[in-house]
């Protein structure tokens, strides 16, 4: 019993710390999708960047909050580029902001080959947050409880700016009645950059975060895990944040079991449930509503 | 005359909705915009506001040329606009909607609050509830308590008495008659009697085009033209 | 008037190069030209497919691989359970048929009625399942590594697979410009420019886009077992992201809704391809050359949404702009 017990609260635990992870990839994702009716195919080339922008400075310099530092700034550089110049033009026309924004992520990951080779680069565990602790037979790893806290921190820094600041109101009124807002004299599309900045660097933190978690980083996962993302806002309704928070809990959790017991029914397992939501709810959990 | 219209082409598409329309909205009276289904009404407001393309012709506002000025311009210039569908933001509170058209809170948008929350208390016993779950009369109130929030001096509003039971209604007429006080109405009815009962002037739209205006006197005297373009018999 | 010359013209050329086509394996040696050109018609059979459902219906769809790789493992498997006889050759591609035809079925109708976005994310879903899949059951298809498989005697001459080849491809052509300028064509274009508008008219817009997504399915399937056929080898590959940014790449430069692109954009992504993995011999720059060409798909989609055939059609045919309606119109009031 016990054996089986301390399983569990690893794989719960392992869980969680994908899902935070996904939730982070995800939450800009949705979040662009609301306001912007953009779906933007590239994120998983900003998960990528974000990873080894971050995982190089931490390297170079020896310290992770360098590498934090340095994939959001990341992360928001390419958002401010991507949106002036390739989102701006194609406003408007689903099908050409789809297309485009596919192109970017081929380019952005054969970019990371190009700086840093096509091999994955290995990534040493923190520090000060490397080994773990002991709970009678549980073992907790340290650097997943801290991705957990870092999600969940993150996820109350953005329900605060969301639900108590004028920005995230008009955020959140655009994504429900974009015409609207114009109409009582709000510029939406200066909220735009700033969503999709937000958007962007949120994925790049996913993706620095995710280097030590995995121990090794390469050029193919910004596409592995955007499939993942892509689940997870389809499954908690594009548009809403607590929806996608919930969502990647979900799928994470699900990950992380199938990988233990079945792991080569994981990926499937959680199409089914992208499935099931489509077929039974489109709008995902949380749709939003007029 | 506070808004014009000259020669205004609206295409939407491959529909050529508004072919010509052209009428003067006066300040300080109720302009209402009449016609049958599919006239171009509810385009024309639509137009004036810059969510429709206007392919020709003019708008001026206090005198100024806006037809191909953007939306949130528009609105800033001083034209508030009450949509249909009441453009609500059902998921957020009743003060969320206002907060959100009231931007400074200075004393004059206060007072503006304050005002227009005493002719609609209904909204004020369902502040903090999602608009989404209000009545269709109370969401209509809160519409048009967002855009006059805004101090605006020309409102839009499109059909505000649609589907309300008849005490609505005559809760609507009874607001609209406070607020010309204060701002110009444009208003689009279907509803002759609500039309008759808070309008000064009217303007029938036939087929994308203006066919006749005058003061509203004229109107209700007038049978014959009220059969012919309203339908009425 | 200037019209009919045109056409007239465009006939002639397009008859002189399907000539030119046939006569080639005579008036030359070379086995790499043979080989080259053999992919180009697969790949323009693919690239057709693909504009159906971008071009013609204003689907976007990002697993189109699937199709391709189902087309390419079914005759693999095929080949190598059932001995390489014709019997098991023309079994292989009825199951290619049925098969792409029941998953772009199944795919349609799960997420066709919903906004695009959907369709596309599903789709790219989708084809990764089906590249894991492939990856993990090695039973059945040897992983990563993949397997050869040999085929019928007379599908090994190289000038055999050629003319099949060519033959495949004029036959998809004319099949697609019928279809195209049928009354179901034309429903499809109608749901592309409007499809609010197609489903007030009366038509059940969703019946007619799961039909297009599967007949675009089946061909994909056809020209991935194709692909297969001429190679002689599969592996996961041809489930890859990659097969589906080639066949994006080639619509669009070569020119969405017209099938005509389909073809310029296979022969200019396969030349280029060929082109740059020579140079890559020279220079390991060249090595990356995808970044190259996801740039130019990148200005593409920015600049040139019509691709080099639409642009040049528009050229031609350009009337002057006008800028009032007139009365053409259809007069529909709001």
């Amino acid at each position: 019993m016990w054996v089986r017990m301390d399983i569990v609260i690893n794989l719960i635990i392992n869980g969680l710390a994908t899902g935070m992870l996904l939730f982070l990839l995800a939450a800009g994702l949705t979040l662009i999708f609301g306001l912007m009716h953009v779906l933007n195919f590239a994120h998983g080339g900003l998960f990528v960047w974000g990873a080894y922008a971050g995982v190089w400075l931490y390297l170079w310099t020896g310290s992770f909050a360098a590498g934090l530092l340095g994939a959001c700034s990341a992360g928001l550089l390419l958002g401010f580029v991507m949106e002036r110049l390739i989102i701006r033009p194609v406003y408007g026309d689903p099908t050409r902001q789809i297309l485009i924004t596919l192109g970017v992520m081929l380019v952005l990951s054969e970019l990371v080959k190009v700086f840093w080779g096509p091999n994955q680069i290995s990534v040493p565990p923190l520090d000060f947050l490397e080994g773990s602790w002991r709970i009678g037979e549980i073992v907790l790893i340290k650097y997943r409880v801290f991705v957990i806290t870092a999600g969940v921190l993150i996820f109350a820094l953005l329900q605060g700016l969301l639900k108590k600041t004028r920005v995230g109101l008009i955020i959140r009124a655009g994504a429900i009645h974009r015409e609207m807002v114009e109409s009582l004299g709000i510029n939406v599309k200066r909220y735009f950059l700033l969503v999709f900045m937000l958007g962007a660097a949120l994925a790049a933190l996913a993706g620095v975060l995710f280097a030590p978690y995995s121990g090794a980083i390469y050029a193919e996962m910004g596409m592995e895990y955007a499939i993942l993302a892509f689940i997870v806002v389809v499954v908690g309704g594009l548009g809403s944040v607590s929806g996608s928070a919930l969502a990647a809990l979900m799928v994470g959790l699900a990950s992380a079991f199938m990988n233990y017991f079945l792991p080569d029914a994981a990926l499937a397992v959680n199409m089914l449930l992208m499935a099931a939501v489509l077929l039974f709810k489109p709008s995902g959990l949380f749709g939003a509503r007029r | 005359m506070l808004l014009e219209l000259r020669d205004l082409h609206t295409v939407i598409g491959r529909h050529h909705i508004l072919q010509g329309v052209s009428f003067g909205v006066p300040r300080g009276e109720v302009t209402v915009l009449l016609g049958r289904n599919g006239a171009g009404k509810s385009t024309t407001l639509r137009s004036i506001m810059g969510l429709s393309p206007v392919v020709r012709g003019e708008v001026r506002f206090e005198g100024e040329a806006i037809q191909s000025l953007p939306t949130h311009v528009i609105a800033r210039k001083g034209i508030g606009y009450v949509p249909e569908d009441m453009g609500l933001f059902g998921d957020l509170t009743v003060e969320e909607n206002l907060k959100l058209a009231m931007g400074k809170e200075d004393p004059p948008a206060a007072e503006r609050l304050a005002w227009i929350l005493g002719l609609f208390s209904d909204l004020k016993m369902y502040w903090r509830r999602k608009s989404g779950d209000l009545s269709g009369g109370q969401k209509q109130m809160l519409s048009i308590a967002r855009a006059f929030v805004q101090n605006r001096s020309l409102l839009l509003i499109d059909e505000p008495s649609k589907g309300l039971s008849p005490i609505m209604v005559g809760k609507m007429v009874e607001g609209i008659r406070e607020i010309k006080e204060r701002t110009t109405i444009l208003l689009v009815e279907q509803n002759f009697s609500m039309a008759r009962a808070v309008g000064d002037r009217f303007v029938i739209l036939d087929g994308g085009r203006c066919v006749h205006s005058g003061p509203m006197e004229e109107l209700k005297r007038d049978k014959e033209l009220q059969r012919r373009f309203l339908g009425i018999a | 008037m200037v019209r009919r010359i045109a056409a007239f013209r465009s006939r002639l050329l397009c008859g002189g190069i399907t000539a030119l086509l046939f006569l080639l394996p005579f008036l030359t040696d070379s086995r790499s030209l043979l080989i080259l050109l053999t992919q180009i018609f697969i790949f323009a059979v693919f690239a057709m497919s693909y504009d159906l459902l971008l071009g013609y219906t204003g689907i976007v769809s990002f697993g189109h691989a699937m199709f391709f790789g189902i087309g390419a493992y079914t005759v693999g498997i095929w080949m190598k359970r059932g001995e390489a006889t014709t019997e098991s050759f023309l079994l292989s591609i009825l199951v290619t048929i049925a098969l792409a035809a029941l998953v772009s079925y199944l795919v349609g109708m799960l997420s066709l009625r919903l906004k695009s976005h959907y369709y596309a994310m599903l789709t790219l879903a989708f084809a990764g399942l089906f590249q894991v899949a492939a990856e993990k059951w090695r039973g059945l298809t040897m992983g990563n590594d993949g397997f050869t498989f040999s085929v019928p005697d007379w599908l090994r001459d190289r000038e055999t697979v050629y003319f099949i080849a060519l033959f495949f491809m004029i036959f998809a052509f004319y099949f697609l410009l019928r279809f195209t300028r049928s009354p179901m064509g034309r429903v499809l274009q109608a749901i592309r420019e409007n499809e609010q508008r197609t489903e007030a008219l009366g038509y059940r817009v969703l019946d007619y886009k799961v039909a297009a997504s599967v007949l675009s399915g089946i061909l994909a399937g056809l020209s991935g077992l194709m692909y297969g056929l001429t190679l002689r080898f599969v592996n996961t590959s041809v489930f890859s992201v990659e097969i589906t940014l080639d066949v994006l790449l080639m619509t669009i430069i070569g020119g969405v809704g017209t099938l005509v692109g389909g073809i310029v954009g296979a022969a200019l992504i396969e030349l280029t391809h060929d082109a740059l993995t020579d140079l890559a011999k020279v220079h390991p720059l060249f090595e990356r050359w995808i970044i190259l060409f996801g740039i130019v798909y990148i200005l593409a989609v920015l600049f040139f949404p019509k691709g080099i055939v639409g642009t040049l059609q528009n050229w031609r045919f350009a009337r002057p702009v006008r800028r009032e309606p007139d009365a053409g119109f259809e007069g529909e009031k709001v």
